[in-house]
């Protein structure tokens, strides 16, 4: 299609810098350049005092839709456009510093995304920038085709969110507060009743319709959470750490859930969460950010390929025998590491095919093998190199901690 | 292109001017659900009842003469002020029940909705509003056993008149009361940041607003800054306003105290309304 030309203005305005003046103007601005991004046009080098958007429309499927590379297939809003979420360039400042920076993706329709990270991160923060409940420093975040400041309640209208803290009405019982939730969406008398039924039997709380839910636990309150994001059919699901203190049973279970809704209606998934095996049971695509910023998004196993590393320990019998076989293994070309602890030797990098030629290394070294340990690369090893190893600080206030105190207090009783 | 694309747009934004600003029925989920809790909470409504009776009950025995009240017995001249009191208290809570909300997380559940935030501050002021008039009616009925006697206003043309349109009157003032203070609390609620702050706008707001409004006492004979702060405290107009229709005497023209509370309610749900929108959860 050729090059679209936008002015100054515009560009700065989605967090190329500069700042608009006129307010009125700054969303309708705004939604032009997503519009233009959302149709594929890529932001390049300026040319005097205008910005050149290199425009290449993206493949429309007519008819059948091909499938699409990790998982996810095409989707065409009404406005004939692809992705059901687009971030460019999203940043949220915070008292001047950046809690998310300058953050670009896009997730497509029917996708179960993930975003992996230490905690304070900025997951939470990205979240609810395009859940609309914060509103973005710079840069341009569409849902379901729609700007997330400018169009915020067309987006909320389309979108159901599980947050990290309980946000239910405690004083009310299980029906009111999916009642309350599907009033607010404009659902009619006979829709609320029958998607009320629907939700209940589908979390399993069917039998709890009349009970306040004070007097839940833990894994029932985030059971009726995820019901009730569920309730007005959403095109999007944002899931905020569903599983966060929560028993390895109701995990399971919640994952189950998570996924069966993702494969029966077709709902797209985001879901944050520092559990790796969460990550990889459920997300076809994850995205690990670090600082505010997101350092690697792939499928799982593209993810632990690229980062992670396998590991193989050989067990010899003594420690001189070990020492001579590790500097003979550190002179093949996949071995990425070799270290020796007493009788042990680890080595890094190779994979499972690796072995054989690792284990012959050591009978033509003469060295006796007693036993052998191979690891496969996980998503840790590959989360680990990604974002270091130092300790990160829980943000939170005494605020927080009183909250999270009372919350706590609830869930045992 | 820039030209199309604009255009594209602006037709866009014409449509979604259209997304209703007000929303009844999120409006009355709003209001159901507030009733529904202040209903489940009898203890809570108990609780805010206390003090309120408690000023009436001992207040009441004072040896005050009927000459330094405006020439009214004391119980008669106090009642009105106490049930201007009840809905100050019982409306600031109201408002300020955002607060609660955003420490529980509920309020995240509503700004998620796909409701304009001006619907969401009319449900507050809905639900607030019933439950503080409810609480101001209880304290009124109180008050008879104590001795209070509605004299109803003063210029109709029989008793019977007086009373019932005094006390139509009464309860429309209540109302006027109750959203000056539900959009003053909104307003707080928004700006503070967690319940830390509420005992501070309890103790320096609320309770000078109750002593300045001239609930338990004449002001006539205070300092002369004492009064002017008086005349700028919204429940100064609304007390006298119930004075008035409840039992006749009063300080300011009944339509001086209606359009003083007509503004201070419009200023203060404006203000809420502009502070709420504001907030981020």
């Amino acid at each position: 299609m050729g090059e679209k030309f936008l002015s100054r203005k515009i560009i700065q305005d989605c967090g190329y810098q500069i700042n608009a003046d006129v307010n009125g103007a700054k969303n309708i601005l705004r939604r032009a350049v997503g519009y233009m991004l959302m149709a594929g046009a890529v932001v390049t080098q300026p040319e005097g005092e205008r910005f050149v958007l290199n425009h290449t429309p993206q493949p429309r499927a007519s008819g059948g839709c091909p499938p699409m590379e990790g998982g996810g297939h095409w989707h065409e809003d009404k406005m004939g456009f692809v992705d059901t979420i687009i971030a460019e360039r999203l940043t949220k400042c915070f008292n001047g510093l950046k809690a998310v920076d300058s953050v670009t993706f896009r997730i497509k329709s029917g996708e179960i995304f993930g975003l992996l990270g230490p905690n304070g991160a900025g997951k939470t923060t990205l979240l609810k920038m395009l859940a609309t409940l914060l509103k973005p420093t710079a840069g341009v975040a569409r849902v379901c085709g729609y700007d997330v400041v400018g169009e915020a309640d067309e987006v909320r209208r389309r979108i159901g969110i599980v947050f990290q803290e309980p946000t239910l009405d405690n004083k009310l019982t299980a029906f009111e507060n999916l009642d309350f939730h599907a009033r607010m969406y404009g659902m009619d008398k006979e829709t609320r009743r029958r998607r009320i039924k629907d939700v209940l039997k589908l979390v399993g709380l069917e039998g709890k319709v009349n009970v306040l839910v004070e007097n839940f636990s833990g894994g029932m309150q985030r059971r009726l959470e995820i019901a009730r994001g569920l309730l007005h059919s959403p095109e999007v699901l944002f899931l905020d750490e569903p599983t966060l203190g929560l028993d390895v049973q109701t995990r399971r279970g919640i994952w189950e859930h998570i996924k069966r809704r993702n494969e029966e209606e077709d709902v797209t998934i985001v879901v944050t969460t520092h559990y790796m095996e969460e990550a990889e049971f459920l997300c076809d695509r994850i995205a690990i950010i670090d600082s505010g910023k997101i350092i690697a998004a792939d499928t799982p196993e593209k993810l632990k390929n690229s980062y992670g590393s396998a590991s193989l320990s050989i067990t010899v019998a003594s420690q001189s025998d070990a020492e001579r076989l590790a500097a003979r293994l550190s002179a093949f070309g996949f071995v990425e590491g070799v270290s020796v602890r007493n009788n042990v030797v680890d080595v890094r990098g190779g994979g499972e095919a690796s072995v054989p030629r690792l284990v012959l290394a050591a009978f033509e070294a003469g060295v006796e093998v007693k036993a052998l340990n191979f690891r496969e690369s996980t998503l840790e090893d590959a989360f680990l190199r990604l974002t270091g190893r130092e300790i990160r600080d829980e943000e939170g206030s005494f605020n927080d901690f009183i909250r999270r105190a009372h919350v706590l207090w609830h869930r045992r009783r | 292109m820039r030209a199309r694309s604009s255009d594209k747009v602006g037709k866009r934004t014409q449509v979604k001017m259209k997304v209703r600003v007000l929303n009844p029925a999120a409006i009355y989920t709003l209001w159901l659900r507030e009733t529904i809790r202040f209903f489940r909470l009898r203890s809570r409504v108990l609780g805010s009842l206390g003090m309120p009776l408690f000023f009436l009950a001992f207040l009441a025995f004072l040896p005050v003469e009927a000459s330094s009240v405006h020439g009214l017995r004391y119980i008669d001249f106090l009642a009105p002020g106490i049930v201007g009191m009840t809905l100050l208290f019982s409306s600031m809570f109201a408002g300020l029940s955002v607060l609660w909300d955003k420490e529980f997380g509920f309020l995240r559940e509503i700004m998620v909705a796909p409701v304009s935030r001006v619907s969401i501050i009319l449900g507050r002021i809905a639900g607030g509003m019933t439950t503080s008039l409810f609480q101001g009616v209880l304290m009124l009925l109180a008050a008879f056993p104590m001795g209070f006697r509605v004299e109803g206003l003063n210029e109709a043309a029989s008793p019977a008149v007086a009373v019932l349109g005094g006390v139509l009157l009464a309860v429309f003032f209540m109302m006027l009361i109750s959203v000056t203070f539900i959009g003053m609390g909104v307003a707080l609620a928004s700006k503070l940041k967690d319940m830390s702050g509420y005992s501070l706008v309890m103790n320096f707001l609320v309770f000078p607003i109750f002593f300045l409004s001239g609930a338990l006492f004449p002001l006539d004979g205070f300092p002369h800054w004492v009064r002017t702060l008086a005349y700028a405290d919204p429940l100064t107009y609304g007390v006298d306003a119930l004075r008035k229709c409840l039992v006749g005497v009063g300080e300011f023209p009944l339509l001086l105290d209606f359009a003083a509370l007509v503004l201070s309610s419009i200023a203060m749900v404006w203000l809420g309304a502009y502070l709420f929108e504001k907030t981020e959860v």
